[in-house]
């Protein structure tokens, strides 16, 4: 089986996502970050390692489902602009929760 | 004494950084020979990336949570902690996933980037993105290291 560049690129932007959303969501509900680490007993232990689990899963599953060919700049593209504006989402957020 | 692996997760993280500069320079104007050398950048990226994520990894959890943090929090510039540590600490997480992205586009579009220009304008943009967030990682660490410092003159801990 071989993997399409593209769903790599996908898959990078939902693990991206996936991070954003476990470490707001365990910045805002105590008992999810207690969860997270006792899957490993450290919470960004946890994070890093489902969000490895995730880009393999996704990446096999997305890489298999989407076609090599397209337009590989633009995913290149969504996947730089995504990773500036959720780096600043979560410097916003934890400028908010400091301040708030 | 500091941790020594607070020296080898910077040391990565700066051989990371270089090594996507030097991806974006070898494509800016491609051949084949500089496609050849910006695979090996984008290897060395994702090596580097891994291995500083190791190193910072397990000092984050068994020196700067147990010893260093508390001098942060209780010294004059506890945002040092609480806004630019907890922001490097997760947004470090997107950078190996990227650099897996530009290796691949690189292993898999090189010799098309000789005549296609939006497959060497993908490389280009995510090494790019690559290098800025990288590059403020080390901005961030600098001023965490201005909040342990702060701490101590100030007696914190």
């Amino acid at each position: 089986m071989r993997i399409s560049t593209r769903g790599i690129g996908y898959s990078a932007i939902a693990t991206m996502v996936l991070i954003t959303l476990l470490t707001i969501g365990g910045e805002l509900s105590e008992p999810f970050k207690t969860s997270l680490a006792s899957l490993t007993g450290h919470h960004w232990v946890s994070k890093g390692v489902l969000s490895l689990v995730a880009f393999a899963v996704l990446s096999a599953v997305l890489g298999a489902a989407l076609k090599e060919e397209g337009n590989i700049r633009k995913t290149s593209y969504i996947v730089s602009a995504s990773a500036i504006v959720l780096a600043a989402v979560i410097f916003g957020f934890f400028v908010f929760e400091f301040f708030a | 004494m500091p941790d020594i692996l607070i020296g080898v997760h910077a040391a990565l993280g700066e051989l990371a950084i270089l090594a996507s500069l030097w991806v974006f320079v070898e494509l800016l104007n491609p051949s084949q020979e500089r496609v050849k050398r910006a695979k090996i950048g984008a290897i060395a990226i994702v090596v580097f990336l891994f291995a500083s994520w190791v190193a910072g990894g397990t000092y984050y959890v068994n020196t700067y949570g147990p010893s260093v943090k508390p001098i942060i929090k209780a010294g004059p510039q506890p945002w040092a902690h609480a806004i630019f540590t907890e922001t490097k600490e997760h947004v470090f997480l997107f950078l190996p996933f990227m650099s897996i992205l530009l290796l691949a586009i690189i292993s898999r579009y090189g010799a098309a980037m000789l005549k296609d220009r939006s497959m060497q304008y993908a490389a280009l943009a995510l090494s790019l993105a690559i290098f800025l967030i990288a590059l403020s990682m080390v901005g961030m660490g600098y001023v965490i290291s201005t909040g342990v410092r702060a701490g101590l003159e100030a007696g914190a801990v």
